[in-house]
């Protein structure tokens, strides 16, 4: 081996170890498949109600996702010997929670005091802020997963602007419906995003 | 002109090398438990590659005896970090000799 291919392959050894100590996915695969699927039925399910009840129906959707999303993690870090509170679970709390709390919050305001067509807003500030917070912390994530951050901004930037300003877009949205806006989102780019993560990733790697 | 001599040996070992690395990626001190899993080292392997670092001056320790285990935790030292960048600064001036 040459000095040049000797420094290349240190060089290699060096971005392999950074890239393992400071990249964290933050959403497997498996969880964002199983996502994507209770998001569906969520849309079904909630595409009949207003307001609280149609709140209710997604909030109930995220805990069984949160929890999934939990055990996930903690049969991949036993499964590995690692800690469930890493320090990269510690720091995508750190940049994604400001935006999920003040999306959450948001949401919630408008389906209480939004009057009719609550559950649009409520379902545009849900997907804007969850965008936000994918992006939050996209230094230390997978590419992937700041194209999915992406993804849920602009269509939820979109869907705001069709629901206020930009009244040409509104009659294709009311077509939609909050439920379909959020079945689409929430669940059609989470299915895409799982099955691509799944596909292309090696087992064994994060 | 390059000085290879320069080129430091106790960081230049793979295994070592991947410490340093780990260390030098966050502020946060590492857990040895932590470093085991990331490197995927036996611990014998671990320590000893630990001990020559320490042995140079590179990396310091402090073991944290509180409720449960006690823990060691093993962070880069001043020297260390320094030793990492010049080190990874003759890396770079080898690879623009070869473009």
């Amino acid at each position: 081996m040459t000095t040049h291919e000797e420094a290349a392959e240190q060089l290699r050894v060096i971005r392999t170890m950074m890239e393992r100590a400071t990249i964290f996915r933050a959403l497997s695969g498996e969880a964002a498949l199983f996502g994507g699927a209770a998001s569906l039925a969520a849309g079904w399910v909630s595409e009949s109600r207003n307001g609280w009840a149609w709140g209710s129906v997604w909030l109930i959707g995220l805990a069984i996702v949160i929890v999934f999303a939990i055990w996930q993690l903690v049969r991949t870090a036993s499964a590995k010997g690692k800690q469930v509170w890493s320090h990269g679970l510690q720091v995508a709390l750190r940049g994604a929670l400001p935006s999920l709390i003040a999306g959450g919050f948001l949401g919630l305001l408008y389906l209480k005091y939004g009057g009719r067509g609550c559950e649009t807003h409520a379902a545009s500030m849900w997907i804007i802020h969850y965008g936000l917070a994918l992006l939050a912390i996209r230094e230390f994530a997978p590419k992937s997963m700041a194209w999915l951050g992406l993804a849920f901004l602009v269509t939820g930037i979109a869907a705001f602007s069709a629901m206020t300003f930009v009244q040409a877009a509104t009659p294709l949205l009311n077509r939609l419906g909050p439920s379909g806006l959020m079945a689409a989102t929430f669940g059609g780019f989470h299915l895409l995003y799982g099955a691509a993560i799944v596909t292309t990733t090696r087992r064994g790697d994060g | 002109m390059i000085d290879f001599s320069k080129l430091d040996r106790t960081i230049h070992e793979k295994g070592r090398l991947s410490i340093m690395t780990l260390l030098a990626s966050r502020v946060d001190p590492w857990p040895f438990q932590e470093l085991k899993s990331e490197l995927e080292m036996s611990d014998g392997n671990l320590i000893t590659h630990l001990r020559t670092l320490d042995k140079a001056g590179y990396v310091g320790a402090n073991k944290i005896t509180g409720e449960g285990r006690p823990q060691t935790f093993y962070e880069l030292t001043a020297a260390g970090r320094k030793a990492f960048v010049d080190y990874l600064g003759l890396l770079e001036q080898i690879l623009d000799l070869g473009k």
